[in-house]
């Protein structure tokens, strides 16, 4: 609004008044007019403070996303840590045969050689409680070892051949904790072997069931087996009265095992001889064994010194003299099986003292005789060194369940702690995208399996199956939909008169509207199914739709010059739907006669007995259809502005000289508008790398790792909408779903923005043309 | 011949053909993928004739009576059939939708088509659509009020006609008794359970606080008290109306011969199909049309109406656009007329646009991560410390959804306020600064005004993206079936922290999360018509809009 007029207003009575007191009139109306001025100018400059601080801090809120993505994903490549040692203040008496440390209750537990059990404080040292184990009168203690299955329990056995399950609990007092032992099965001894002292055991508990085994000095191996009733929540529960208490025999040769584990397969036991030499011996039924393959688990050299099996119970760790680790477990391949060595860790220079595992990951912990530690992601292949322990030498350590303590004894009865962080134990960048040697597989392979609940699954994250989905599922959808979007996009382009190319253009752009649950939707439930009763008939389709337009292009050439129509240009698309619509009609009558004539009656017989091509209903075909018909308006719309800007008088030009349009075309302006044509690809392609509902929808959303057309897979987007929502916050895979998600975020980001440059250097050269 | 084929060769002509059969294709796909939809989406709601046939593969031959749904030609021997042995080659089959799933198990069966025999379409063939169990096809033979026959025994029970006459205005008096349940559940019951669930969460906050609440507490139960003995005298109430409603029940005479009762109050609809005229079908149609349009879901959602997921969308959209439209505005102005023209600048306007090409999934991760968890679970301990564990705004809810979609949509919205401010003609911004207006006043007065249309563009392209997509709502915020709509009656009328349906989310959810495929097909099409019609007229009104802006620059331009 004008100031003049306010001028004006303010002047006017002034006219009228007395010439004296004109002059302050004015003045103060000058200076209205200025403080008037000031506030514009205040306006201005707060609207511009306002605006750009809005701005900038809205932009950079979208930029957060980025950051938050990384921030999430960081932790990831933390790697283990941990804290110096704490030295408790407490010696303790009496070495330990068995040593457990328990966090989240604070307690400590050791039992010695005389099968006492001590409780004591993890931070102080101080001893709690001190209980015996239920032992028989007189009896010494000859063995003890950990439950295969992590729950916890131990096996502990006696010089006159009887067998205890115990364990241990934490029941929370009004003030301090009361840690006592218990008896899952009663606590009587079992009498397994008579008389006999049990030189070897083994545990396996679980919530179903019990079984131990045990050996001594000459005679047959037995087992026990009880069934217990699967306690509320999966917890051990005690033994049902009368529960079915199995006890088999099993004859087992001239093996005498040192040591005896169950793992979790019920089928097999592993048995360790004093020469090292494991023996892996299938259970049949009754009391029939048979040993299926002896490995030798180190050299005669290199004495074994410490083997437990890893978390799962399917794949045992053994720690020699010479310092190194290897893992082992058993491959069954063609219905044969045998033991592998898989990995190994060469840890330290001296021999392994003391080594434990932990509970539900595949981690284990290991102390050399000259008091290093080590700490080891086994799966993943990380080693780190925490710390040193100088002076005695450790005589036992302890993982927590949790895996977030370390506990060490050392021969002088001192005690020592070390906080750790490793919370993605079971994650490494390598093996991301390198080949992995998983639990039970004949090789190492390229697997995604995120870990279920049960523990007992080796959780595999190898996102190289994901990202081969996505490309494979891309790549389809590029090839369906490049060379029809490119056409379409040549003849809007450059052949159409611009009144029809403005009714055109808009009504392919509309594809890009439709929701892509939709199309998902239809592909998965309407086109699998059709193509899966139709296939031949869409190959031929496939076939006979050009051949079509040809003849139709043919017979169009002789036409004109004896009927002499006044074609409109661009009208060719009208008169190829009756084409179009005659060739799909050919193909689907002829479907039937020409599929028994060359394919013996069934294309997708023939092409899994001619070219062993697996055929599944949700497959690539109908990914890459179904995808390529989402993309096609992405890629059509740039492209066909990147042709249709070139300017018109290069295209006279050429005409002029005498070149035909097709030759310009050709010639001239594919080449011109080429640099648009492939960042409209690159567009397309990155739509279709981060597209989610029709993968979802329309694939069997299986991550297998095969290019075959007629197969599935899962895409990076596609799992991100399964798994996410239910993997736990803050764990491994959550992070790893945040790594999928942004690399996802940096790949489009990353191919958008060179399509963009693109674009825009096209756009400068012919702005000087 | 040859001569003037190799002449066609190189006249490039059938190069140019192909092109353009690239265009029709392209054409023929969108159009036929319309058409599909509109076909399935909108025919699954006409009433279709209802065949009886006897069935000669049955052992022994048995009358069915079903609605067509599908046909297809499959060869004989993937059929396992002792009766086609000697037949081979292709054979018919058609799948009916044989309805009465509470009593046969299954309402759909393939059939072949050559082993049906004395295919006919009786006047008198009923369809009841049922609340549960879906439809229920067969002759109605009888009505019963409190467990008496209605019509005279005489005349065999009556005349089909009077029968449906009866029928009729029984289905009217059930329908009123069910809207006054409805009524009562939907307004009071809610109160009331609204002001126990307040009680409840007061008594934890005092509890919480600590200090002496022993008071307060009394006064708690007391109206707890009063709201028990509310509820009580409405619990009466409404057993009474249901005592009424199961007052009148309907025989069938079905497929087997046998009679089966239900009570009216059960049935949604009846009608007799094979003698309806044209204009009785449109009502039906009709009828069946409103009831997808405002009803509730019924049958695991492969019956009834989508009145929640409209809703829930519609709320959304509309939470988004309110959050989206300022933000993006105030963006799009900084870019395009207070931004330092310079290469940083030009860095981060190719970054915005480019976000609009960021995978949607990914806008979904960082809303769960983002939002829900991080802010959320914030939210939850500051305010809502009472109701925890069970999170208030740390799960997928409304409110992250929506901005989680304004957050994905914002690009969209900054982009084409810039396009506008960009277009408006520099002439009338030059004129406004040489009449000595300030930045800020030409901007306000001359600038945005013109450019207000190019931004609802923006705004309707961005709700016609969000109403669309499905991918990220999956991880911040839909459900398939949300007990409550997320505006009502009760304070704080909006609930920015419920679940909610969703169009799209519907769609998925259907197709792929039925157990009962065959029966969610039809009603997996009808939503995804509704979902394609929306956000297709949403697009069409922004390209329109955008064409006749366009128009008007040049006109302002010269």
């Amino acid at each position: 609004m004008n100031v003049e007029a306010k001028r004006q207003r303010q002047n006017r009575p002034a006219a009228n008044g007395t010439v004296g007191r004109r002059k302050p009139k004015a003045r103060r109306a000058r200076r209205r007019l200025l403080r008037y001025a000031a506030r514009r100018r205040l306006w201005d400059r707060a609207a511009r403070a306002v605006v750009s601080i809005g701005g900038l801090g809205i932009i950079s809120s979208i930029l957060l996303i980025f950051f938050y993505l990384v921030y999430e994903v960081l932790p990831l490549f933390g790697g283990a840590e941990a804290g110096d040692a704490e030295i408790l203040p407490q010696v303790v008496a009496g070495g330990a045969v068995w040593l457990e440390a328990d966090t989240g209750a604070g307690v400590a537990l050791r039992i010695d050689g005389q099968g006492l059990a001590f409780f004591h404080d993890l931070n102080t040292g101080n001893l709690l409680d001190t209980e015996a184990l239920a032992a028989p009168s007189g009896a010494a203690l000859t063995a003890i070892v950990p439950d295969s299955a992590g729950s916890g329990l131990f096996a502990a056995g006696f010089d006159d051949g009887s067998v205890m399950v115990a364990g241990w609990n934490a029941a929370p007092g009004a003030d301090s904790i009361s840690p006592r032992l218990e008896y899952p099965l009663g606590p009587q001894p079992r009498a397994l072997l008579d008389g006999q002292a049990v030189r070897a055991l083994g545990l396996r508990g679980g919530p179903g069931g019990i079984s131990i085994a045990a050996a001594g000095d000459s005679g047959p191996l037995i087992m026990l087996e009880h069934t217990l009733d699967r306690g509320p929540l999966g917890l051990p529960a005690l033994p049902r009265m009368g529960a079915e208490n199995r006890r088999r025999e099993f004859t087992i040769g001239d093996i005498r095992p040192e040591q005896i584990l169950l793992p979790q397969d019920p089928r097999w036991m592993l048995l360790l001889t004093a020469a090292g030499e494991l023996n892996l011996v299938a259970i049949g039924p009754g009391n029939r064994v048979e040993t299926l393959d002896t490995a030798a688990l180190t050299t005669a050299i290199a004495g074994l010194t410490r083997m437990r099996l890893l978390a799962g119970g399917m794949s045992l760790v053994a720690a020699d003299e010479s310092g190194r680790v290897a893992q082992w477990f058993i491959v069954a391949e063609g219905g044969r099986a045998s033991l592998a060595r898989v990995r190994e860790f060469p840890l330290f220079d001296s021999a392994v003292a003391a080594l434990d595992v932990e509970r539900s990951r595949r981690v284990f912990a290991a102390v050399s005789a000259s008091g290093e530690i080590a700490l080891v992601n086994v799966t993943a292949e990380t080693v780190s060194f925490p710390g040193e322990w100088d002076g005695p030498a450790v005589r036992a350590i302890a993982l927590a369940p949790a895996g977030d303590l370390l506990l060490a004894e050392n021969v002088a009865g001192g005690l020592a702690t070390w906080r750790i962080d490793n919370p993605h134990a079971e994650f490494s960048p390598a093996a991301l995208w390198s080949e992995t040697w998983y639990e039970n597989y004949p090789e190492p392979a390229l697997v995604w399996q995120a870990a279920a609940a049960d523990d007992a699954l080796e959780p595999k994250y190898s996102l190289a199956p994901l990202t081969f989905g996505t490309l494979k599922a891309a790549l389809y959808a590029m090839l369906f939909a490049a060379p029809l979007a490119i056409c379409a996009a040549v003849f809007t382009g450059y052949f159409m008169p611009s009144g029809a190319r403005r009714q055109i253009k808009p009504l392919i752009e509309l594809m890009e509207a439709l929701p892509t649950v939709v199309i998902g939707f239809l592909a998965g439930l309407w086109l699998a199914p059709l193509v899966d009763a139709n296939l031949m008939a869409l190959a031929l389709g496939a076939l006979l739709l050009p051949l079509g337009v040809l003849l139709a292009s043919l017979a169009m050439a002789r036409l004109p010059e004896r009927l002499d129509l006044e074609w409109r240009e661009g009208w060719q698309i009208l008169a190829l739907a009756p084409v179009l619509l005659l060739a799909g009609m050919v193909a689907w009558l002829l479907a039937p006669d020409v599929e028994s004539l060359l394919f013996d009656g069934s294309l997708r017989d023939w092409l899994v007995q001619r070219w062993g091509l697996d055929y599944v209903s949700r497959n690539a075909l109908i990914v890459g259809a179904a995808m390529g018909f989402a993309v096609i308006p992405a890629i059509y719309s740039i492209a066909e502005d990147a042709i249709f800007t070139v300017p018109r008088h290069l295209s006279n030009g050429a005409l002029a000289i005498g070149a035909n349009r097709w030759q310009t075309l050709s010639w001239l302006i594919l080449p011109a508008a080429a640099p648009g044509i492939i960042s409209a690809l690159m567009i397309g392609f990155g739509r279709a790398i981060g597209e989610t509902m029709i993968v979802l929808m329309a694939t069997g959303n299986t991550p297998i790792m095969d290019v075959n057309l007629f197969e599935g897979m899962r895409s990076l987007a596609a799992n991100l909408a399964i798994e996410i929502p239910e993997s736990e916050v803050g764990s491994s895979h959550y992070r790893i779903l945040f790594l999928a998600s942004l690399m996802l975020l940096l790949f489009t980001f990353v191919i958008n923005s060179a399509a963009e440059l693109v674009r825009q250097r096209l756009r400068r050269k012919y702005r000087l043309i | 011949m040859k001569r003037s084929l190799a002449n066609w060769l190189d006249s490039g002509a059938p190069w140019v053909w192909i092109n353009a059969g690239a265009v029709t294709l392209c054409l023929a796909m969108v159009f036929g993928l319309l058409l599909l939809l509109g076909v399935k989406g909108l025919g699954h709601f006409w009433p279709r004739p209802v065949m009886q046939a006897r069935y000669l593969a049955a052992e022994p031959p048995a009358t069915i009576i079903g609605e067509f749904a599908a046909s297809e030609i499959i060869d004989a021997s993937e059929l396992n059939s002792i009766s086609l042995a000697e037949d081979n080659g292709a054979v018919e089959r058609q799948l009916l939708k044989l309805g009465n799933r509470d009593i046969s198990g299954s309402d759909f069966a393939w059939v072949l088509t050559g082993l049906l025999e004395d295919v006919s379409y009786p006047a008198e063939l009923a369809v009841l659509e049922r609340r549960e169990w879906g439809n229920l096809y067969g002759y109605l033979s009888g009505l019963r009020q409190a467990g008496a026959a209605v019509l005279p025994a005489g005349a065999a029970n009556g005349t089909d006609e009077s029968r449906w006459n009866e029928l009729r205005s029984r289905l009217d008096r059930a329908r009123d008794l069910r809207r006054e349940i409805e009524r009562i559940e939907r307004s009071i019951i809610a109160d009331i359970n609204f002001g126990m669930e307040r009680l409840r969460l007061e008594e934890r906050r005092l509890v919480l606080a600590g200090g002496d609440s022993a008071d307060a507490l009394r006064g708690n139960a007391r109206q707890r008290e009063s709201l028990a003995a509310q509820y009580a005298e409405i619990r009466l109430r409404l057993l009474e109306i249901n005592r009424q409603i199961q007052r009148d029940t309907a025989l069938l005479r079905i497929a087997d011969g046998s009679v089966v009762e239900i009570p009216v109050a059960d049935i949604v609809r009846a009608y007799r199909p094979n003698a309806m005229g044209w204009a009785e079908s449109l009502g039906v149609y009709l009828a069946r049309l409103i009831e997808f349009l405002s009803g509730n879901p019924r049958e695991a959602n492969t019956e009834g109406g989508l009145l929640p997921a409209l809703y829930g969308t519609a709320m959304m959209v509309m939470l988004m656009s309110v959050i989206v439209t300022p933000l993006g505005v105030v963006a799009g102005v900084y870019l395009s007329e207070y931004a330092p023209r310079g290469l940083l600048t030009r860095i981060i306007r190719v970054s915005v646009n480019n976000l609009a090409g960021v995978p949607s999934i990914v806008y979904g991760v960082f809303g769960l991560g983002f939002f829900i968890y991080l802010a959320g679970g914030e939210i939850d301990r500051l305010f809502y410390a009472e109701s925890l564990p069970a999170p208030t705004f740390g799960t997928p809810g409304l409110l992250w959804a929506s901005l989680t979609l304004a957050l994905l949509t914002l690009p969209v919205v900054i982009v084409a306020t810039e396009e506008g401010l960009g277009n408006v003609p520099a002439s009338l911004r030059e004129a406004s600064l040489a009449l000595g207006a300030t930045q800020f006043e030409t901007l306000w007065r001359v600038v945005l005004p013109l450019a207000r249309p190019s931004m609802l563009t923006g705004l309707i392209l961005a709700v016609a993206r969000a109403a669309g997509e499905v991918a990220p709502l999956m991880l911040v915020g839909v459900v398939k079936l949300a007990p409550s709509l997320p505006l009502d009656t009760q304070f704080p009328y909006l609930h920015l922290e419920q679940q909610f349906m969703h169009l799209g989310y519907h769609v998925f959810d259907l197709a792929t999360q039925s157990p009962n495929v065959e029966a969610a097909m039809p009603q997996a099409f009808a939503t995804a018509f509704l979902l394609v019609a929306l956000v297709t007229a949403l697009n069409l009104s922004a390209v329109l809009l955008r064409g006749r802006l366009r128009e008007r620059y040049r006109a302002m331009d010269t």
